[in-house]
């Protein structure tokens, strides 16, 4: 496979992490913060540059390639050491309202099922994810035991996955 | 499909109780692991719902309802639900996340023991303060006040820490208290903590 071949792959392959990245920036600076998309976009752009002079030649983990990238430049930008943006940002885009739509959807759908859990499941969400209490305090005030009470998020959870899917 | 290993790590990841160290072994992992991303943000949409409390409603459920599920869900919420709230709403918040420090029942409490200055054994009134010992340079400590239940937490750089008047107040005479402090390191690492201390107010 020649050099210009590996680099188009590689250079899809990065674009298929837009939403690791993305989830990585908003967990780290907050989703409301408006420079995220651009962020991303910029950590993208150097991954993809780092690929073009040979810097990274996909001879290690992508994703380690990518993770290291994204730790830079948010560290980078809670030391406001590159609040500017190095490339000129393409045209603000506004949050597409489809996605908005579905996103308002898909927690509505949460939100039903959540509420029809039997109650068993439903307590353990409560008190873990609501009230945030620890494991073993969620354990011991339903008199199960810590390890009971995972099993019975991950089961919510799988419940919730299930009729998730279209 | 196998499990990953780093499943069971979501949930202490998104309720921010990873020390630094993990979160940053947790956090390249699911650049490389899609489904454990798939799951982490499946649970981090649930959990942002489930945040909202609206989830949480008492009427009852559709089509299925019986009186002993509503039944047991009125229990629980006019009972537990009233404790829990409160004992919550004691525990300062930092932001919507839970302070990063809580350690689970399979950590090991490592090096040095801290020693306690005050509050200790019987007093006359509800404690001011909470003293102890510098455990060394450069650490932070969180201290909890509990009775069996955790009643308040807090975290600081100092080695004294002011016990918030509604706390004072809500300490009762004759009650066994039990505080604890513990020292972490920048990288967030259980570093030293204090034998859990009881206290009580009154004979």
């Amino acid at each position: 496979m020649n050099r210009d071949m590996e680099e188009k792959n590689l250079e899809e392959a990065i674009r298929k992490y837009t939403p690791v990245i993305t989830f990585r920036v908003r967990k780290a600076l907050g989703a409301a913060i408006p420079d995220c998309e651009d962020i991303v976009n910029e950590i993208m752009m150097q991954a993809v540059e780092k690929v073009r002079t040979g810097e990274f030649r996909g001879e290690s983990s992508l994703g380690t390639f990518l993770y290291t990238i994204t730790s830079r430049r948010i560290v980078d930008f809670i030391r406001n050491k590159s609040r500017t943006l190095q490339h000129a940002p393409e045209p603000a885009s506004f949050p597409d309202p489809q996605d908005e739509i579905e996103a308002r959807e898909r927690a509505d759908n949460i939100k039903r099922m959540v509420s029809v859990l039997k109650p068993k499941f439903r307590d353990v969400l409560y008190l873990y994810y609501y009230l945030e209490l620890p494991r073993e305090e969620v354990a011991r005030r339903l008199g199960i035991s810590a390890h009971q009470v995972s099993e019975r998020v991950n089961y919510a959870v799988k419940l919730i996955r299930k009729r998730m899917k279209p | 499909m196998r499990e990953c290993e780093f499943k069971g790590l979501i949930d202490e990841y998104l309720l921010g109780r990873l020390s630094q160290e993990e979160t940053a072994r947790f956090e390249e992992h699911y650049f490389n692991c899609p489904p454990c991303f798939a799951e982490t943000t499946l649970r981090n949409e649930i959990i942002g719902v489930v945040r909202q409390g609206t989830a949480f409603s008492h009427e009852p459920a559709p089509a299925r309802a019986g009186k002993g599920l509503f039944t047991r869900w009125a229990v629980i919420s006019a009972s537990a639900a009233a404790v829990l709230l409160a004992a919550w709403m004691l525990i300062p918040r930092q932001g919507s996340v839970s302070p990063r420090f809580v350690l689970n029942s399979d950590s090991v409490v490592r090096g040095a023991s801290m020693t306690v200055v005050s509050p200790s054994a019987h007093l006359d009134q509800a404690p001011a303060y909470l003293e102890w010992q510098a455990a060394g340079d450069d650490l932070d400590y969180r201290v909890t006040i509990s009775n069996g239940e955790l009643l308040w937490s807090a975290i600081t750089r100092g080695t004294r820490l002011a016990i918030p008047e509604e706390i004072r107040k809500s300490l009762k005479g004759n009650t066994a208290y039990s505080w604890q402090v513990k020292a972490f390191d920048k990288s967030g690492t259980l570093v030293s903590a204090s034998a859990p201390t009881v206290f009580q107010i009154g004979r």
